[in-house]
């Protein structure tokens, strides 16, 4: 059985503004998440990074352990899954503390697009290389994930025919949750008048339907359920956690546009934890674009495929809603630091720290990371109580 | 002005802009199952590695596509929008190109396409997709 939970906390950056580099924003995300824990530096013995596709190993790698002054490691380790990579690397810790391969573990991320003054466009156009078929891509004009993840709205749409107004409600939400959330980048007010007139990024997808990239780090520990009993802040228990990586082909007879891992990495989860759907409270979603929360909510079995566009269109995932959804903003209208935005997020709320966004209800929160197109999904179950034993 | 993106061959898909360069939309055939694909080095059906190259109609069906509004190179600053789709090749595989030749407003999943190959640069090419009536 896992004995696992997250018990330290730091945020850094988290701005459009230019900041320090990805390196030194992850050392003091380390560094503030051991202390919230109560944590010396020296007592962390385990680190795990992980890095936007577009930034090198000289930017942000094992090079973090001299960075952050750790010297005691016994697990370093750098990983790759896409946007999946921050669970997988939470998983991967929590699987450690439970075995003894290390006691104290720090989980990061941390990117700095926006280092230089650049645009979003700028900074995660052509980011990634592209190579054989692939770099049809770019030759056709397709860039950044809108591209993308436009074309996989665009085969949502035709076949289950959700609506611009339904695609602007998961928008509008993550925006009124943002404005009870002080690090939230974007916290104006959002109607579906301004979103349905906002301009066309990668048409289906509008301005409001992307992420909203900052320069930032954000790190998490993950320790013993024992051990975490004894530290400064409400320990953050990882009952459950699954992934899932479909692999699918760009082929006659797959989807890759519109199923993925997440059913995968749900039964995987669930069954870990032991609850079903149902027992979920509150949801913690990769939500770089809006179809992603879409897809998110139907891979889990909230709703059955195509009716999330339903859903969602009755404020269910907005404040006061039956499923909050997202409860910072996301990376819509929060900040996109990819698979550590939901994470930290979850984490605030299991502890009671969510202040005006508070939700009334978090035994159960799902957090989800997505990477690729689909192709790689990782999920955790996080409960404020222990799981059963 | 930026030069626009080139193809960029790999190994596994240096036969597919070769054939391209002589005007031929060329796709992956298992020499074991007869099974029709792009992009990988073995047989998507039956895990064989002993595959062909054959030339592909060129027919197909647009799976996905989008409308780019956004100038993110600056090589397209003079084309937007423009359209890009994924079309299901009638022999199987997907793949990516530009779409000329649709209206703003109509619907473009479910279109039936033929591929043409376009010089996007000196001595570069790479399909493009231009509608058709349905067959
Ligand atoms: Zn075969």
């Amino acid at each position: 059985m896992l004995n696992a939970a997250i018990v330290g906390l730091g945020m850094e950056g988290l701005t459009r503004a230019p900041t320090a580099s990805a390196r030194t924003l992850a050392a003091r995300a380390v560094l503030a998440a051991a202390a919230d824990a109560g944590l010396q530096p020296q007592e962390i013995d385990g680190l795990l990074v992980c890095r936007s596709g577009g930034a090198s190993e000289a930017e942000l790698g094992l090079n973090l352990q001299r960075a952050a002054v750790l010297p005691n490691l016994k697990l370093l380790q750098v990983s790759y899954a896409e946007g999946a990579s921050s669970i997988a690397n939470i998983q991967l810790a929590a699987m450690a503390v439970t075995h003894g391969l290390a006691t104290a573990v720090a989980c990061v991320f941390a990117d700095a697009p926006l280092a230089n003054g650049a645009s979003s466009r700028e900074a995660f156009g052509q980011r990634k290389a592209a190579e054989g078929l692939d770099s049809l891509r770019y030759t056709a004009g397709l860039f950044g994930g809108a591209g993308i993840f436009a074309l996989a709205a665009s085969r949502y749409i035709a076949r289950y025919g959700a609506t611009p107004e339904q695609f602007g409600a998961v928008a509008i939400a993550a925006r009124a949750w943002a404005r009870m959330n002080p690090s939230a980048v974007f916290r104006e007010p959002l109607t579906l008048e301004t979103y349905l007139a906002s301009r066309w990024i990668a048409e289906p997808l509008r301005l409001y339907d992307c992420a909203t990239p900052v320069n930032g780090a954000i790190a998490v520990i993950v320790t013993t359920a024992e051990r975490a009993a004894d530290l400064a802040r409400p320990a953050v228990h990882i009952l459950g956690m699954g992934q899932g990586h479909p692999g699918a082909p760009d082929q006659a007879g797959f989807e890759r546009e519109i199923g993925g891992g997440g059913a995968a990495a749900g039964a995987t989860a669930f069954a870990m934890a032991r609850i079903g759907v149902d027992d979920v409270d509150l949801c913690q979603f990769y939500d770089a674009f809006t179809y992603i929360t879409l897809n998110t909510l139907e891979a889990y079995g909230f709703c059955e495929p195509g009716e999330a566009g339903g859903f969602v269109a009755d404020g269910r995932i907005a404040p006061g809603g039956a499923l909050p959804v997202n409860t910072g903003g996301g990376h819509l209208s929060g900040f996109y630091l990819q698979g550590m935005t939901p994470v930290s997020e979850a984490v605030i709320q299991l502890r009671g720290d969510g202040g005006e966004r508070q939700c009334p209800k978090t035994d159960i929160a799902l957090v989800t990371n997505e990477g690729g197109r689909f192709d790689h999904h990782a999920c955790l179950v996080l409960s404020p109580h222990m799981g059963r034993r | 002005m930026t030069s626009r993106p080139l193809p960029a061959p790999d190994a596994l898909s240096a036969p597919f802009f070769e054939g391209l360069a002589k005007g031929r939309l060329l796709i992956q055939t298992c020499r074991t199952c007869g099974a029709h694909q792009l992009g990988s080095e073995r047989c998507l059906r039956c895990r064989s590695e002993d595959l062909d190259w054959t030339t592909a109609e060129g027919r197909g069906r647009i799976h996905a596509a989008t409308i780019m509004h956004t100038v993110f190179h600056p090589a397209f600053a003079g084309e937007v929008p423009y359209a890009v789709a994924l079309v299901e090749l009638d022999e199987g595989p997907r793949l990516l190109g530009g779409l000329r030749g649709v209206a703003a407003d109509e619907a473009l999943v479910g279109r039936r396409v033929r591929t043409v190959i376009a010089e996007i640069a000196p001595n570069a090419y790479a399909p493009v997709f231009e509608p058709v009536q349905e067959d």
